[in-house]
């Protein structure tokens, strides 16, 4: 069913991820990210293994919605693995038609997926553990050098709340719409291309209308309460705190990083990214 | 009594199975309607209201149950389950927001026409719908987004109705509505439930309309079904509706209330004429 997609969605909790600070979970994300990229040992991915899962342990969800998550991403893990694993330099294990496969081209597929799969595991953690309202807060907060150069980091921190909290709801239109158009007689599973194309009329127009209902009626909430985008002296319900728990993470993410470039002696030699 | 139109078994849906956002939202529930009856569905929100009747038409696969249409297992491998939403027509709540056509005719015609009928019988089946519903005919070639939300609520009402269900279900299809506009699309369904002989399931949470209209009642709570009498017995309940935050019609509940305070004699009434005529038998008609 539609509302089976986990797109940005968030578990409620208690957990030490969920009370961190949302600026200092969006920071370390990225820095965590970086240090995956950095990894270039088969000691430093596993090394980088138990830490993600060390990670994933403390958000205390289910490991059943994080592997969920990665499912749509399998084409693509596949995809850049195979490529990986046929355009890597090395001594030739075998060869057939144009193509070459070695140990290091093996190697440096696995090491993709892994990556891959750490790297949408730790982003899942973000989403996972803060609600939307936080995560724009968090990157508002975060992009807030910006308002000197006059980008209205405000008004897109809005719009993106806006769109993630619509996302649902949208969804459960879009169902709801499908529902009463299949108790119609509408049939979206067969026919060829072009017809099942057509068929998604009488969905998208209904759906559209009632977008712009929604966005209109949302505008009318906002301006009855007085909203008036970023206007000078705008003070916020929820002020974000550095506590000891975001410390901790933060040498946490030191900690690893300097395990992964300590394991990796050819980076440290040769120096990063050659 | 002859068999029965429509007849479901253990009927469960459990939304969410595995998750810790588990839900049980109809729970093993059994019941049969018969050809021409008039049955009003109350039951508070979330009581698995909306969750049954997208059950009976085949939009929703149960979890466990079966829902038999004349007999027959819909859910049995080779079923043919668009000719079964034909035959059980369902109206969502706030239908006109599934509205999407340029013009009122085509809108009408989308359910004939998916039903594969001729031309000719498609425009017959629209000329009933809006027959049925009260369009008056210069509003065919209208753009239905141009039309006031009665009016858009009746064309939705229509299309589902040109499909000549054998079958309809209605859900909430007066919420919004003034009240005139509400007496006069319950009396539109009524007329078409005449003419066709067909079956009507009433979702509402007016009491005042069910037990107007209706000649049984079923009760849901929290999934199950708690009751499913003829409508002057279940409102004769109005105590156990009221535990279960549901209500009876004002008059009932007058009269209840009456009874309660040692007017022991009044009768249970479900309607203002009603009420009217056990007062005059009561005292002799005198004033």
């Amino acid at each position: 069913m539609i509302r089976d997609i986990t797109l940005g969605q968030y578990f409620p909790g208690t957990s030490f991820v969920h009370r961190m600070d949302p600026r200092a979970k969006i920071l370390l994300m990225i820095c965590y990210v970086v240090t995956l990229f950095l990894a270039k040992t088969v000691a430093a991915y596993l090394f980088l293994l138990v830490a993600t899962a060390l990670v994933i342990g403390l958000t205390r969800i289910s490991l059943k919605f994080y592997l969920r998550g990665l499912k749509p991403l399998l084409f693509i893990m596949a995809f850049t693995a195979l490529l990986n694993m046929l355009y890597s330099d090395g001594e030739p294990l075998f060869t057939f038609w144009v193509f070459s496969v070695s140990w290091e081209g093996i190697l440096n597929g696995i090491f993709m997926i892994v990556r891959i799969v750490m790297m949408v595991l730790t982003m899942s953690v973000l989403t996972y553990t803060t609600s939307p309202l936080l995560l724009t807060g968090g990157l508002e907060r975060l992009m807030f050098p910006l308002t000197y150069l006059r980008v209205p980091v405000h008004d897109f921190a809005m719009m993106m709340t806006i769109a993630l909290r619509f996302i649902p709801t949208l969804l459960e239109e879009t169902e709801k719409i499908m529902n009463a158009q299949k108790a119609r007689g509408a049939d979206f599973e067969s026919g060829s291309l072009v017809r099942r194309a057509k068929a998604m009329i009488p969905i998208l127009i209904p759906l559209f209308v009632s977008a712009f209902r929604r966005a209109e009626e949302l505008a009318v909430a906002m301006e009855c309460r007085c909203y008036d985008g970023d206007f000078k002296g705008r003070t916020r319900f929820v002020e974000y705190r550095f506590s000891w728990r975001d410390l901790a993470a933060l040498l946490f993410c030191v900690a690893v990083l300097g395990v992964t470039l300590a394991l990796n002696p050819v980076v440290l030699i040769r120096g990063v990214g050659l | 009594m002859s068999k029965p139109i429509l007849r479901v078994e253990n009927l469960t849906q459990v939304y969410g199975a595995g998750t810790p956002f588990e839900k049980t939202a109809v729970n093993h529930v059994s019941f049969s309607l018969y050809e021409g009856e008039f049955i009003g569905i109350i039951g508070h929100t979330g009581s698995g209201k909306s969750t049954l009747i997208q059950m009976l038409n085949g939009l929703m696969k149960p979890t466990s149950g079966t829902v038999f249409f004349r007999e027959e297992d819909v859910w049995a491998k080779k079923y043919d389950r668009r000719t079964l939403r034909a035959n059980v027509g369902l109206v969502f709540q706030y239908p006109e927001y599934q509205l999407f056509e340029e013009t009122v005719e085509k809108d009408i015609a989308f359910g004939p026409r998916n039903m594969g009928l001729s031309e000719e019988e498609i425009a017959l089946r629209v000329q009933e719908g809006m027959h049925f519903t009260g369009l008056s005919d210069k509003l065919r070639e209208k753009s239905p987004f141009e039309l006031s939300g009665g009016q858009k609520r009746r064309v939705a009402i229509a299309g589902i109705l040109a499909m000549r269900p054998k079958v309809l279900i209605l859900d909430e299809p007066t919420a919004g509505l003034d009240p005139k506009g509400c007496n006069e699309i319950l009396s539109n369904v009524r007329d078409y439930q005449r003419e066709e002989g067909a079956t009507v399931l009433l979702v509402s949470h007016s009491m005042e309309d069910v037990a107007a209209h209706a000649d049984r009642v079923m009760v849901l709570e929290k999934g199950n079904l708690k009751m499913l009498d003829d409508t002057r017995t279940v409102f004769g309940r109005g105590q156990e509706l009221l535990a279960m935050g549901l209500n009876v019609p004002q008059i009932t509940r007058v009269f209840l209330t009456l009874k309660a305070q040692g007017y022991e004699n009044l009768p249970s009434v479900l309607s203002p004429e009603e009420a009217v005529r056990s007062l005059d038998a009561l005292t002799g008609g005198a004033k």
